[in-house]
C-alpha cells in the first residue's frame, strides 16, 4: 500500500532529478510523500525524512524499461522517413525545376484556350 | 397562226420574266422563308456563311479558325485564336450579306460562272467539314448543305442552275437582313455587344448598321435586275 503510494509522484521527480539526494538522506523513515511536499526546502535539508524504497525503484525502473521499449519502434519510424526526406537545397531545386515546367505547361494552356467566341 | 401565237406568248412570257424575274426571285424567297420545315436548311446557309465570314476574317487578320459550330435553330458559333477582334466580330453579318450579294450576282454573270461558283462553295462546305466541325451536328449541318449544293452542280440545265443559285443568294440576304434585329433583345450579347464594348458605341448602331449594308446590297441587285 505504502509502495504503491510513494512510487506516484515523489519518486518519479526525486529520481529524475537529484537522484543522489535520497541516497543521501537514507536514515529516515518512511514517511507520507504528502507531508514531504509540503515542507519548506530549507527544512527539508535539516531534517531529511524521504524514505528510499527499493521495491518503488525498482517497479518505477520496469515501467519506464516499458515505456522505452514502446516508444522505440515509432522512433525508428520517424528516424527512417527524416532519411527519406530530401535536403532542404534538393527541395529548392526540384521546387525551381518544377516552376520552370508549369510556365510552358500554362502558355500551352493560354494556347489552348486563349480562343475568342463569335455567334 | 396557232404557231405563231405560241411563239408569241412565249415571248411574252420570256420579256416578263426578264423584266420581273428578281421580284419573282424575291417573293418566291420571302414565301420559302416563312415554311416552316422546308426553309431550315436555308436558316443554317446564312448561318455557315455568317460563321465562315468570321473564320475567314479572323484567318486574313493573322489569326485562325479553332472550331465552327452550327446547332438546328440556326444558331452558330465560330472560336478563333488570335486575329483582330473588330473586324472579326463586324464580318459576321457584313459577311454574309457579301455572300448573298456574290452569289446571286456572279449567278446572272454567266451560267459557267455560276456552276464554278456552286462548286467553290461545294469545296469550301467540304473543307469545313474537315478542318473545322468538331461535332457530330456541326458535320450533319454541313453535309446536308454541301448535298444541296452538289445536286445544284449536278443540274443538267445549267439554266435551273443559275436561277437557283439567285434564289439561295436572295434567302441568305433576307437572312441577313432579318437577323441582325435578333441582337436587339436586351441580353447584351453576340457580335454588337463584342463591338459596342470594343468601341463603345451602342449596339443598336451596329445592328443598323448590318441592316443598312444588307439593305443596299439588296437595292443593288434590283438596279442591276433592272438593267
Amino acid at each position: 500500500m505504502h509502495v504503491s503510494s510513494s512510487n506516484s509522484l515523489p519518486l518519479t521527480s526525486g529520481i529524475n532529478n537529484k537522484p543522489t539526494e535520497p541516497i543521501k538522506n537514507s536514515g529516515r523513515s518512511a514517511a507520507p510523500v504528502s507531508e514531504i511536499e509540503q515542507e519548506p526546502a530549507s527544512k527539508k535539508q535539516e531534517t531529511p525524512n524521504i524514505v528510499i524504497d527499493e521495491q518503488a525503484i525498482a517497479l518505477y525502473q520496469e515501467s519506464q524499461a516499458s515505456l522505452s521499449a514502446q516508444a522505440q519502434p515509432k522512433n525508428e519510424n520517424v528516424s527512417s522517413a527524416n532519411q527519406d526526406q530530401p535536403s532542404a537545397k534538393n527541395e529548392t531545386a526540384v521546387a525551381s525545376y518544377q516552376a520552370v515546367g508549369d510556365l510552358a505547361k500554362r502558355e500551352s494552356v493560354q494556347k489552348l484556350f486563349g480562343v475568342d467566341l463569335f455567334a | 397562226m396557232s404557231v405563231f401565237s405560241s411563239n408569241n406568248t412565249s415571248q411574252e412570257s420570256s420579256a416578263f420574266w426578264q423584266k420581273y424575274h428578281f421580284f419573282i426571285l424575291l417573293f418566291a424567297a420571302v414565301v420559302f422563308k416563312q415554311l416552316p420545315l422546308v426553309s431550315i436548311p436555308f436558316n443554317w446557309l446564312e448561318s455557315y456563311f455568317h460563321e465562315i465570314s468570321h473564320g475567314i476574317a479572323a484567318i486574313i487578320t493573322g489569326g485562325n479558325v479553332v472550331r465552327i459550330q452550327l446547332f438546328a435553330n440556326g444558331a452558330g458559333l465560330c472560336t478563333t485564336q488570335g486575329g483582330i477582334g473588330f473586324v472579326i466580330s463586324f464580318a459576321g453579318y457584313a459577311g454574309a450579306t457579301l455572300w448573298g450579294w456574290g452569289i446571286y450576282k456572279l449567278a446572272s454573270a454567266h451560267q459557267r460562272v455560276a456552276q464554278g461558283f456552286s462548286v467553290l462553295i461545294f469545296v469550301l462546305l467540304v473543307s469545313s467539314i474537315v478542318f473545322w466541325g468538331r461535332d457530330l451536328l456541326t458535320w450533319f449541318i454541313l453535309a446536308i448543305l454541301a448535298v444541296i449544293f452538289l445536286l445544284t452542280i449536278k443540274l443538267q440545265k445549267t439554266h435551273y442552275l443559275q436561277r437557283l443559285m439567285q434564289f439561295f443568294g436572295l434567302l441568305i440576304l433576307l437572312n441577313s437582313l432579318s437577323s441582325p434585329s435578333y441582337l436587339l433583345d436586351g441580353r447584351h450579347l453576340g457580335d454588337g455587344a463584342a463591338l459596342a464594348s470594343m468601341t463603345f458605341i451602342p449596339e443598336v448602331i451596329w445592328v443598323v448598321i448590318w441592316f443598312s449594308i444588307a439593305l443596299l446590297a439588296l437595292y443593288s441587285l434590283y438596279k442591276t435586275a433592272r438593267k
